[in-house]
């Protein structure tokens, strides 16, 4: 087996949800060995403590709601976590810190996804760490960064999502937000710049013996991936509105029906090229041949009489067969797929991109692969998405050389465990 | 002056638009030394010719778009399909850690700079390339657009109401999660690079960089064939969704067990954690209406920023809904000097999108504004490869810089 471009190195994954989890993930899938620490005995937010729990994560559960060990059932937890070792262990118990202090200690990185303030509340202040690890490469990544006012502030993707102005920018232009519900768009360019922020400070680490603190703003990535109403609003003042699916410079584009309900192709024709494109694969129709829609302006102004007549031709046709015919002709063209899309998806399954992974409780399925294929060194799915505690005895046995006597300790004293009781998942203000 | 991450590196940035363009800026603000390659054929980079531009004037060095995306790279102009532009390319990959571009399949092989042409000069670069669909497969030479892929890749279709067709997300960020994913995979070549002494090309498919870091409908059915639904109007209740406050939305992520009961205690209510319509997601759910007349009252009497503080102050997860103006003089942007300004030749004194996160030890920085189109053709050819001043001109003469 080829090596991996971060085999040898070790990162401390505290995180919770989405992006925190999957940019672990993606490190794991780069080699690295991935060490997640999860919450004892207090239910993890990504965890579904019983059959009818709401799991942060979101998504369904494998198999009925009294099916056991509902907290490796979660398909979002699923989703987000792979290539990782797991652990549980009560962070807030100082024998609990002592163990993480170890781990630190023989490790290269550590990604916390704690609310802004909290890691210094906890005792993990950069710091600190560095008294374990001086060369410690640590990120704290909350929705808007570690520093400044919002400390405490806590949130998922979509409030930086609206916080930033995505949310008002991704409505129909014709109706207001509450139109739109929440989107959790923006954990996934988070998951990707934080391994690359990690990658690029562990680079600079191996050049000079230096680690460092990075403070990481969800909403500040966001920002960064609109640029055009950001900078529209320096250079003119102006407030860009929703533009839905139609961009105003051309014509024809847009979301257009296909046969079967609520079943959709997106069309864009940019360029004259594209146009004859388009006509050929319609056919040839006497409509298009119209001299008013031979340039990019006219046809422009004659969006909504193409419209009709396109509609009319997408109608006949299932999404696939719509973009086929038109990416055939070299019109750039997309069937707006439901989950069951990609799946099936010819181009996906010629390049072998689902992966059948097999899980110790939910058993075997099919995953999307590794986000690029990086040829001389391939990433591998090495690891099941880990159980609870499952690796309790291998890392802190094996890697910190605890023995039995003060293993059997810990479980004896309720600091790490294989199970949640679902009693500890309530708030500790609760309790008051 | 502070040390740069990546200011080891020597990067070729031969990509166009946004994702290319936007993961050789990730290494560049981060510190790598990034030479953009530009078509003289066509006017450059085609992002010099997307806006906003100021006062809405088109202008080559004057897109907003082109500007942000390019930061902290020199432009070097360069006919590929010429022998020479061809031959310059090579020399200067000979020098290169990195080489990024964005180009159909096969077009660099047929100007005789694939993988394997480029590998022969230098065995170690690492060459990241970002298609819509990947190297290859049956829709490898498809037309794409970013609204396409991303319809493709199943996020579009559960965006919108029930009653209207799916939506997009605002252009560009489909591209942008591209192009950082291009950046990580990059970072994957440099350390199998430096560790191991190997080359790559890195194939980034921009349909397989969004489909497997979809949300958690992807994976939920190929676990259970169970498709999710389409597009819903909104979700458990008016603690989990978009509000309408006072002076316009607030958006809640308070449907949870522990968020909800905070959201009860931060709203006054803490007795009603007891009342059974409240006490199970299914009540609260069957009970919606029961909660919106407690709670859209409340909102309706108080601004967002009010909303925003009372309701954090509580650990209640929410956002405003903003318009970008807003974020400018966001109290917690103001206090991270976010925005940065930055001095352009021809664009002049603009602020900026700053750090997409803070590196304490080696801060993310602008060393130089966007280049003009060939303004280091000198300076990169003459400077560094060893043309002359005479082979320069001669080379301007033929079109080939």
């Amino acid at each position: 087996m080829a090596r991996l471009p971060l085999e040898g190195y070790r990162i401390i994954d505290i995180t919770e949800v989405w992006a925190g989890p999957f940019s672990n993930s993606l490190l794991g899938d780069l080699g690295a060995e991935i060490i997640r620490i999860e919450s004892y005995p207090r239910v993890a937010q990504s965890r579904p403590a019983s059959g009818q729990a709401t799991g942060g994560a979101g998504g369904n559960r494998v198999g009925p709601p009294d099916a056991p060990r509902p907290w490796d059932r979660a398909t979002g937890y699923h989703m987000t976590n792979r290539n990782k070792l797991g652990i549980t262990l009560n962070l807030a118990d100082q024998r609990g810190k002592e163990l993480f202090f170890r781990l630190i200690a023989k490790s290269d990185g550590l990604i916390i996804g704690y609310s802004a303030g909290t890691m210094f509340r906890m005792g993990f202040g950069y710091d600190v760490l560095r008294e374990h690890k001086p060369d410690l490469v640590m990120i704290s990544m909350p929705g808007w960064g570690e520093r400044g006012p919002y400390q405490g502030y806590a949130t998922f993707g979509s409030g930086a999502d609206a916080w930033g102005g995505h949310h008002y920018l991704r409505g129909y232009p014709d109706l207001d937000p509450s139109a739109t519900i929440a989107s959790v768009h923006n954990d996934a360019p988070n998951a990707v710049t934080i391994a690359f922020a990690m990658m690029s400070a562990l680079h600079y680490r191996d050049r000079t013996g230096k680690g460092q603190f990075i403070d990481l703003s969800q909403a500040e990535v966001l920002i960064n991936n609109l640029p055009r109403p950001y900078m529209d609003w320096v250079m003119n003042n102006r407030i860009d509105e929703p533009i839905g699916n139609v961009d105003p410079d051309i014509a024809p584009n847009g979301c257009y029906p296909c046969v079967d309900p609520d079943s959709w192709v997106v069309i864009v024709v940019r360029s004259d090229e594209q146009w004859r494109g388009l006509r050929r694969a319609l056919g040839d129709p006497a409509w298009a041949a119209d001299a008013r829609f031979d340039s990019v302006l006219g046809r422009i102004q004659h969006r909504e009489e193409i419209d009709v007549h396109l509609r009319e031709w997408t109608s006949g046709l299932k999404p696939y067969e719509a973009f086929e015919r038109l990416a055939a002709a070299g019109v750039p063209a997309g069937p707006v797929n439901n989950v069951d899309g990609p799946p099936t998806d010819p181009q996906l399954a010629a390049r072998g991109f689902y992966r059948w992974v097999t899980h110790p409780v939910t058993g075997q399925y099919r995953r999307p692969g590794p986000l690029f294929n990086l040829n001389a060194t391939p990433a591998q799915f090495r690891r099941h998405t880990n159980l609870l505690g499952e690796h309790n005895h291998d890392v802190l046995c094996g890697l910190l050389g605890l023995s039995e006597g003060d293993y059997e300790a810990l479980i004896e004293a309720n600091l790490i465990g294989t199970e949640y009781n679902p009693e500890f998942n309530v708030d500790p203000e609760d309790r008051l | 002056m502070p040390d740069r991450a990546l200011a080891d590196l020597v990067v070729l940035d031969l990509g166009t638009d946004v994702t290319g363009p936007y993961c050789a800026k990730l290494l560049a603000d981060y510190g790598a030394e990034v030479i953009k390659i530009e078509d003289p054929t066509t006017g450059g980079d085609p992002a010099r010719r997307t806006g906003p531009f100021p006062g809405d004037i088109p202008h080559p060095e004057k897109s907003g778009l082109f500007l942000h995306l390019n930061t902290n790279k020199r432009s070097v102009t360069l006919n590929l399909k010429t022998a020479s532009g061809r031959a310059i390319l090579v020399d200067l990959v000979k020098r290169a850690n990195v080489l990024i571009e964005n180009g159909l399949p096969g077009a660099m092989d047929d100007a005789g700079l694939g993988w394997e042409d480029l590998a022969e000069v230098n065995p170690k670069l690492v060459m990241t390339s970002i298609t819509p669909f990947g190297q290859d497969g049956p829709y490898k030479d498809y037309a794409a657009e970013e609204i396409t892929v991303f319809a493709m890749s199943s996020r579009m279709y559960t965006h919108g109401q029930p009653d209207r067709e799916p939506l997009r997300y605002a252009p560009d960020t489909a591209w942008f999660q591209v192009g950082a994913t291009a950046a990580l995979a990059t970072m994957g070549g440099v350390f199998a690079q430096r560790r191991f002494g190997i080359g790559q090309q890195i194939d980034v498919s921009a349909l397989e960089a969004l489909v497997g870091n979809v949300d958690a409908g992807t994976v939920a059915y190929s676990m259970t064939g169970v498709k999710r639904e389409g597009r819903v109007r909104q979700t458990v209740s008016s603690a989990s969704g978009v509000v309408p406050c006072l002076d316009g939305f607030m958006l809640m992520i308070a449907g949870g067990e522990r968020f909800f009961r905070r959201l009860l205690r931060a709203i006054g209510h803490p007795e009603l954690a007891q009342d059974p319509r409240f006490a199970t997601a299914a009540a609260r759910a069957e009970h919606r209406d029961d909660f919106d007349v407690i709670f859209l009252p409340w909102c309706l009497e108080r601004t967002r920023r009010e909303i925003f503080e009372q309701l954090q102050s509580y650990s209640v997860m929410c956002a405003p809904v903003q318009t970008v103006d807003e974020v400018f003089t966001d109290p917690q942007e103001v206090a991270r000097n976010f925005f940065v300004e930055i001095d352009h030749p021809a664009a002049g004194r603009l602020l900026y999108p700053g750090a997409p996160f803070i590196m304490e030890e080696t801060p993310w920085s602008i060393r130089r504004a966007a280049p003009l189109l060939g303004e280091h053709n000198e300076e990169v050819l003459c400077g560094e490869l060893g043309l002359s001043r005479q082979e320069l001109m001669a080379l301007a003469a033929q079109g080939v810089v």
